[in-house]
């Protein structure tokens, strides 16, 4: 009895691609250099989202009863006390929004005007650290403002801000900066009493309600808020973190079809490409093709060897090209993104997800272009071609 | 006599060439029995490889039958690979080794099992490429790569051996040493060679010959 021996089959996909690297390198390179075109061109507009949540993450330690329309129309502390069971406290505060850019138009973070007390409160509750500086109160009236903010504007301690320095500016009045907060959740905090702002801004300024839930209990305060709202006083809303990103998700919603349509439209030409990449190889590997066939292997197995040497190349390619690409998107954030206060995720599945597209697109038109070839391949009419 | 391995009965093969049909094989018969060597001779163009190709079960013949080892080979051919790999070795006028694998790996491309494996060395022995198995092919001259598609085609000691023309490239004296060690080492085989040169077919139990693709004197199915 021969006893059974595991040996490497020559014919494996693996020695040809280690031996014959110069033939399939263009095949890989196409794939590497599409793969990391379609992440570094998808991956930056997840800048819109990731922003604008870093902008709106303070809503993840309070909520925010606003009145609609005209102050006094509504008495937003009415909701709160509806919703007492979950609020460990509530206190007043003014809103405005302080610009910075955005990839495209302006992002906005918040600005809140509150009692000088409740700020290091604030600062704790949202994980924010002051920096450098001071906070604001009696002795330094003004206000702390987030780093990437300032570093976005151009700001620093001792500037000044709002529409009475620069008429673009979107936030009334003038607020000398006082300090510089440092941490994820994007905010600015002034002292409501200062005297630089009361006079002209605090008419201006929308009245709202600070809701700070007990410990684990600010989902359950939401819904008792968002509850009271609908029972009868519609005349203020609720501004929670749920809501605020439901709005920025949909405000972004149409984004996904450029992409799918960028990713697809570029999937298909690399893989059309590729295909041709695959036809001309085989072109040359004709003979190797027509003896193995010839001296009894199966069309099957030869389609199964082309298609692995095919998925083994594109999806190397593949690999190199999203490191290639991770890579110039973290130096692309750390010099040209986060200096203007843009937050960008460098690891985004979405993009690496869309990229996949293209070696998958890659084999299955190789598979279904050599398998065609392979098939209608007359291994005699190669072998007469060149034995004459 | 043994029994016949290889036998052809009435095998015609017509073949489109352009608008025209060419007559390429007309009613062949031959048989060929385990341990005979049977010689093809004819000038080029008589038919010698078409029908070749046939014996092989690569091609299908117009009308009659071909049978390897009791079984006719299935069409289309492509169907019967796996009968022709165990059963069938074949040496073409040109070696067609793969270039990016070694001799030995040429050899092992072919192997079904361990026991071809394990006769790949003294094979390669018997041929005098033992010490060119981890040669590249292009690193071998004419006559070593026909040995290297000779030791390919043994592999799996096949009961059928069929070479077309495997001497075609090579001088008098390699072509005889080749056809000698073709014949030593599928001795057990039945084996039909083709050759337009009648020195190369001195050693073949018979010689068919062929012209305009019939068999001249040639014996029927069972006759030997």
């Amino acid at each position: 009895m021969v006893r059974r021996v595991k040996r490497a089959d020559p014919l494996r996909p693996t020695l040809y691609l280690s031996r014959r690297l110069r033939r399939v390198a263009p095949s890989g390179a196409v794939v590497a250099l599409v793969t990391a075109l379609l992440v570094l061109v998808i991956t930056p507009t997840n800048t819109f989202l990731e922003t604008t949540r870093r902008d709106i993450a303070p809503l993840e330690a309070f909520t925010v009863v606003s009145p609609i329309g005209a102050t006094g129309a509504a008495d937003p502390l009415a909701a709160v006390s509806a919703a007492d069971a979950h609020v460990e406290r509530a206190f007043p505060a003014r809103a405005m929004w302080v610009r910075h850019p955005m990839l495209v138009g302006d992002a906005f973070c918040a600005l809140l005007l509150v009692d000088s007390a409740e700020i290091p409160d604030l600062l704790a509750r949202l994980h924010l650290e002051l920096s450098s500086g001071h906070l604001p109160d009696a002795e330094h009236p003004g206000v702390v403002l987030h780093e990437d903010v300032a570093r976005a504007r151009g700001l620093k301690i001792g500037d000044r801000f709002g529409s009475l320095v620069n008429r673009d500016d979107t936030t009334p009045g003038a607020h000398p900066i006082v300090g510089l907060l440092s941490g994820a959740p994007r905010i600015a905090l002034g002292d409501e009493g200062a005297d630089a702002m009361s006079e002209f801004l605090m008419p201006r300024a929308t009245h709202f309600v600070l809701v700070i839930a007990k410990p684990g209990e600010k989902e359950a305060s939401d819904a008792a808020l968002h509850a009271a709202r609908s029972e009868g006083h519609e005349a203020f809303e609720v501004i929670d973190d749920a809501e605020m990103r439901a709005r920025a998700d949909k405000a972004l919603a149409n984004l996904p079809v450029l992409i799918g349509f960028v990713s697809s439209a570029s999937a298909a030409v690399v893989a059309l490409v590729v295909a041709l990449l695959a036809v001309i190889a085989f072109q040359g590997r004709h003979e190797e093709f027509a003896i193995l066939l010839a001296i009894g292997h199966t069309p099957r197995r030869l389609v199964t060897k082309l298609t692995t040497e095919c998925a083994i190349v594109t999806g190397l390619g593949w690999l190199i090209g999203v490191l290639v690409a991770l890579a110039v998107l973290a130096a692309f954030e750390r010099s040209m993104m986060a200096p203007r206060g843009l937050v960008m995720r460098v690891w985004d599945a979405r993009p690496l997800a869309a990229s996949l597209l293209v070696p998958v697109a890659s084999v299955l038109i190789t598979l279904v272009a050599l398998g065609r070839a392979l098939r209608t391949l007359d291994p005699i009419e190669v072998v007469q071609r060149r034995g004459g | 006599m043994s029994e016949p391995r290889l036998v052809a009965r009435d095998v015609e093969l017509d073949l489109e060439d352009g608008a025209r049909t060419r007559h390429v094989l007309r009613g062949v018969g031959l048989s060929v029995a385990a341990g005979e060597f049977v010689g093809l001779m004819g000038p080029s163009g008589s038919g010698k490889s078409s029908l070749l190709f046939v014996l092989s079960g690569l091609r299908a013949p117009t009308k009659g039958s071909v049978e390897a080892l009791g079984a006719a080979w299935p069409n289309p051919p492509a169907r019967g690979a796996a009968m022709r790999r165990r059963s069938l070795g074949l040496v073409l006028q040109d070696p067609f080794l793969i270039p990016y694998l070694t001799v030995r790996e040429n050899a092992e491309a072919q192997a079904l099992d361990d026991a071809a494996h394990a006769r790949i060395a003294p094979l390669a022995e018997s041929l005098g490429i033992a010490a060119l198995l981890d040669a590249f092919p292009e690193k071998l001259s004419t006559g070593e790569r026909q040995r290297a598609s000779i030791l390919r085609a043994l592999v799996n000691d096949p009961a059928i051996v069929l070479a077309d023309e495997p001497t075609a490239h090579l001088d008098a004296a390699s072509g005889l040493a080749v056809i000698d060690l073709l014949a030593r080492s599928a001795e057990r085989a039945a084996l039909l060679v083709t050759s337009h040169d009648p020195r190369m077919l001195e050693r073949a139990g018979r010689v068919l010959r062929i012209a305009d693709g019939m068999l001249a004197h040639a014996p029927g199915p069972g006759a030997g």
